[in-house]
């Protein structure tokens, strides 16, 4: 009977002891949106996480992707959620407890993964849409900028300094070669069974065969072509800079069949410097930046000679659902950043604070 | 390596030629005036012990200064790039002079504290503000001056050898040669420093592999410097100087890279021919230099980019005694700058010529008052910079207590790099404005046991027209769309005791900055009211000795404290304190000695970070072995 005391009164300790650790590990623990502390963690509600519940489901949003300064390794990943209007930054960092990196330059998603493209980093960080969590990294990059998909088991990187698109596998994100390619690679678009690829070195847009990874074109379309898009009919959109003061920058279609140049129009001078050239979701709008963000039609046959919206632009983005327009408003450059909101016929919507430098979008369904 | 070879030789012979020439006659001592800066009147200057100078110059310029002055500086790694802080400024508003040749980078603006070779450095001083007004412009911070290695005063010949090894791979090898005969002088110093820096370190960034070793990270650095000298006569001198060094860096990545094959290598090469002539009541220096500076860049896929610079400086000075305690100065620059480079200028060149003038009046009796007055202008490329100038008072009532004060005017040129960089260069920039004033008392006390100085400096400054990088369009482009406001505190003692034959010294500094953008660059800019990145509003520094005959025993303390490293002052890193620790003794035998110094460096193994993500090594160990022969 004895024993039977002392095994209760042990248990009893132990319990009361568990109970009283419980209470103290979770006096410092802010559980939002209706999560429940227990032992210290938070356990969130359906559509949130991160450590406070702070993050709310990544679906039917939008991420900003803040660059951060270079050699700073403060880019951060901002996300919107459309449906709750609830903004969570650094949710890369809040989930995963480390640092994004280095320069986030630009980031796909597919397949309920996000493919999140570090500059200066040498990496692709992969993330589960579902919570973000890590779901591994591409690494062995030296400066990649933009992935573009081909196959559930093929995607290319451009990989700006080295001379070179990268070939990974998405499902086991193991590099397996590259495609040579002259001068610094740009943006990628994969249209009619080809991928086009900026070749903004050799002022050219090439024509890559993803089935036997061969260059089977090239067009010359002017001094430093950076920035690519598909439209409504299939036609291939690139803005070229110019070479900062080189040439008149230039916005030109092409028949990706052919490459034959259909339109070019040239900018009023040298001293116009556009990129980030975006297209709405139905194909039909183009977007540029020039200091601040203009708009024409895929049928329009000159440039827009007013801005869309008069906010400073240093990058944008366009919603494909409902045609929002994300402006990223860096201040300083070595600051958290604001993003603009505006409708597709130039109305101001919201503005909402992100991380440093602000620069491009991914948008979730 | 071949070229470093044929320099030894010549080192060599030179100091055995001088060495057995110079041993047996005693002749007069050299007549020759200092080559400091003479600092503006109501102005504060900190000097390097002699001490610390010798211990702390294997570890290389930004370690004596962040250790004793006022500065703050950062390094990407041991041995890597080095920027710094005067009063809460950046690099680039504070000039580096050579026996009083500025040497900033043209194209940057700055000067890099890891590439220069220090042993054919005597002194290191630090003139804060615009303290260095009569020398040069530019200096809206402050002044960093290095002076040469001084000749011996009589004939004869000594020498200096040390040998020194630590952890992670450091060792090196200094040598010194001075050697005087008759109305000939001269110097000869050769060091060569390297080090892996392959230190252990705790990766932040990840979640794996936490504990690494730093790679990449191995520096080179080789340094001659040879003076020559010839006292004509009682009046007129003629020395000759130069100065190399170059350095062999791997840049180390940082914790968020995955790996790096950068690499930098520079090169710089001073060279002057002075002339002084001393009369009674007059002074008259004429120096012409050459200064030229090489940098190649190697990127991680070993494009190389070059960077090439060159200048003629020429300066004059006058000095003038009058009557009623005043001295008149005045005196001429004539510049001409080159610079050219494969990446930043697609291999164009681009000059700028340089001419300036100045003059100033002080007022300085023996007792009780000095005042000065002064102003300058510069000319660049055909255009007349905002006109400058200082007036400055100190006041000494009595032995033991000083008041000084003064109100200036600087400014500081854009760099050739901002001007003409492609593509975003801007040849319409203007030059950055900066006004200052200070105003600062002191205690001073000197006994046969005792020492006791104590003085304390209130600054502000305001800098318009700050230039700051920024895209338009897709462009990236600087700007004049900023404007700085600092103030702060420094404080700064030293003092000594003697008891029995023990000597105890303490030297300790504290300096509070507050460096804050007042206009910001849009209506957006969110640095408006916050505190320059990298900028720490509180800095504390002590050292304390203990001497018994030629045995000594230092420890030093550093407080650095939080800096931010986002301009909105949302980001920041945390506060460090190091600690060091050497104990050093030096046996006498008549004309030779032998010394050995043991150091600690970060005492208690901090883990800390001088720039975000870079890691800095823990404890470290450095024995030092000198020779001696006078």
């Amino acid at each position: 009977m004895k024993k039977v005391y002392q095994l209760i009164l042990a248990v009893t300790t132990i319990v009361v002891m568990n109970a009283c650790n419980q209470t103290e590990s979770c006096d410092d623990v802010n559980c939002l949106n209706g999560g429940i502390c227990f032992e210290g963690d938070c356990e969130c509600p359906e559509g949130f996480s991160g450590p406070n519940c702070e993050i709310s489901s990544f679906e039917n949003g939008v991420f900003v992707l803040n660059e951060g300064n270079f050699n700073g390794g403060n880019a951060t990943l901002s996300f919107y959620n459309k449906s709750t209007e609830m903004l969570s930054n650094g949710v890369f960092t809040s989930v995963n407890t480390i640092p994004l990196g280095d320069v986030v330059q630009s980031m796909e998603i597919r397949d309920g993964k996000g493919y999140i493209v570090v500059n200066n980093s040498g990496k692709v960080e992969v993330v589960n849409l579902s919570d973000l969590s890590s779901a591994g990294t591409v690494t062995g990059l030296t400066s990649p900028r933009y992935v573009t998909f081909v196959s559930n088991t093929k995607a290319y990187v451009s990989d700006l300094f080295s001379g070179t698109v990268s070939i990974f596998d998405p499902q086991t994100l193991a590099v397996s070669g590259g495609v040579s390619i002259s001068g610094q690679v740009e943006q990628m678009e994969y249209v009619g069974g080809n991928v086009m690829v900026a070749g903004s070195g050799a002022n050219m847009v090439y024509k890559l065969n993803p089935a036997t990874d061969a260059l089977t074109d090239s067009v010359n379309v002017g001094v430093g072509p950076s920035s690519l898009a598909v439209d409504a009919n299939g036609k291939v959109w690139v803005l070229t800079n110019g070479g900062f003061g080189t040439e008149v920058p230039k916005l030109v279609r092409i028949n990706p069949s052919d490459l034959s140049i259909e339109l070019t129009l040239d900018f009023p001078s040298t001293n116009n410097y556009p990129g980030n050239l975006e297209i709405d979701g139905s194909g039909t709008s183009l977007f540029f930046v020039d200091g601040q963000v203009y708009k024409m039609g895929i049928t329009d046959v000159a440039l827009p000679s007013t801005p869309f919206a008069s906010a400073f632009a240093y990058k944008c983005g366009v919603d494909p659902v409902g045609g929002l327009v994300y402006i990223s408003d860096a201040g300083d450059f070595n600051s958290n950043g604001s993003v603009y909101r505006y409708q597709a016929d130039g109305t101001p919507v919201d503005t909402f604070n992100v991380g440093v430098i602000p620069a491009e979008y991914a948008f979730t369904e | 390596m071949k070229n470093i070879g044929v320099c030894l030789v010549f080192i060599a012979m030179s100091a055995i030629c001088f060495g057995q020439a110079g041993d047996s006659i005693v002749h007069p001592e050299v007549r020759v005036e200092s080559q400091r800066i003479s600092e503006a009147i109501g102005t504060s200057v900190s000097e390097t012990d002699s001490l610390l100078f010798v211990l702390l110059k294997l570890q290389g310029l930004a370690k004596i200064l962040q250790t004793e002055s006022f500065i703050s500086t950062r390094s990407y790694a041991p041995g890597g790039i080095a920027n710094y802080s005067v009063r809460g400024s950046g690099s680039q508003h504070t000039q580096v002079v050579w026996d009083g040749i500025p040497i900033n980078d043209p194209m940057l603006g700055q000067t890099d504290l890891s590439t220069v070779a220090l042993n054919g450095i005597s002194s290191v001083r630090v003139l804060y503000g615009s303290a260095g007004l009569t020398n040069n412009s530019g200096g809206i911070g402050g002044t960093i001056e290095l002076q040469s290695l001084q000749p011996r005063k009589k004939d004869g010949f000594d020498a200096k050898l040390n040998l020194y090894a630590g952890s992670f791979g450091a060792y090196g090898v200094t040598v010194q040669l001075r050697d005087k005969y008759k109305f000939l002088f001269g110097t000869t110093t050769i060091e060569y420093h390297t080090a892996k820096n392959s230190f252990p370190y705790l990766n932040l960034a990840t979640l794996v592999d936490r504990e690494r070793v730093l790679e990449h990270a191995q520096v080179e650095r080789i340094g001659f410097s040879k003076s020559i000298g010839a006292q004509i006569n009682a009046k007129n001198t003629l020395t000759a100087r130069v100065n190399y060094s170059q350095v062999d860096r791997e840049l180390p990545p940082t914790m968020v890279m995955a790996s790096t094959k950068e690499e930098l290598f520079d090169r710089d090469i001073w060279a002057s021919l002075k002339w002084t002539r001393l009369g009674t009541r007059s002074s008259l220096n004429v120096t012409a230099s050459y200064i030229h500076g090489k940098q190649e860049y190697s990127d991680n896929n070993e494009y190389t980019y070059n960077h090439l610079y060159q200048a003629s400086k020429n300066i004059i000075r006058y000095k003038l005694y009058l009557p009623y305690n005043l001295q008149l100065e005045v005196g001429g620059d004539i510049f001409s700058e080159h610079a050219k480079s494969d990446s930043a200028y697609s291999n164009d060149s681009h000059w700028r010529q340089w001419q300036a003038a100045f003059a100033s009046l002080k007022y300085v009796p023996k007792k009780w008052v000095a005042a000065q007055i002064l102003v300058r202008e510069d000319v660049i490329d055909g255009k007349f910079s905002p006109v400058q100038g200082l007036v400055g008072v100190e006041v000494k009532p009595t032995n033991w207590f000083f008041i000084k004060g003064n109100v200036a005017r600087n400014f500081r040129t854009p760099t050739l790099n901002d001007l003409y960089w492609r593509p975003g260069g801007n040849e319409y920039l203007k030059s950055e404005n900066g006004f200052s004033w200070e105003a600062g008392l002191g205690f001073e006390t000197k006994g046969k046991k005792f020492k006791f100085r104590f003085e304390s400096t209130y600054f502000q400054s305001e800098i318009d027209n700050w230039i700051i990088w920024l895209p338009e369009g897709s462009l990236w482009t600087p700007q004049n769309k900023r404007a700085v406001s600092s103030k702060g505190v420094e404080a700064q003692l030293t003092t000594s005791v003697k008891v029995g034959k023990v000597m105890f010294r303490l030297n300790g500094a504290y300096t509070y900055v507050q460096s804050e953008v007042s206009e910001g660059s849009s209506q957006t800019d969110n640095s408006v009211g916050k505190q320059l990145i990298y900028v720490p509003k509180h800095q504390a520094k002590a050292q304390f000795s203990v001497h018994l005959g030629k045995l000594f025993l230092l420890y030093g303390h550093e407080f650095t404290g939080l800096r931010y490293t986002t301009s909105d002052n949302q980001s920041s890193l945390p506060a460090y304190q190091l600690s060091w620790v050497t104990i050093g003794y030096e046996h006498v035998m008549k004309k030779h000695s032998i010394g050995l110094n043991i150091s600690v460096e970060n005492l208690f193994n901090k883990a800390y970070q001088s720039i975000a993500w870079r890691p800095m090594p823990g404890r470290s160990f450095l024995i030092n072995l000198t020779y001696k022969l006078s």
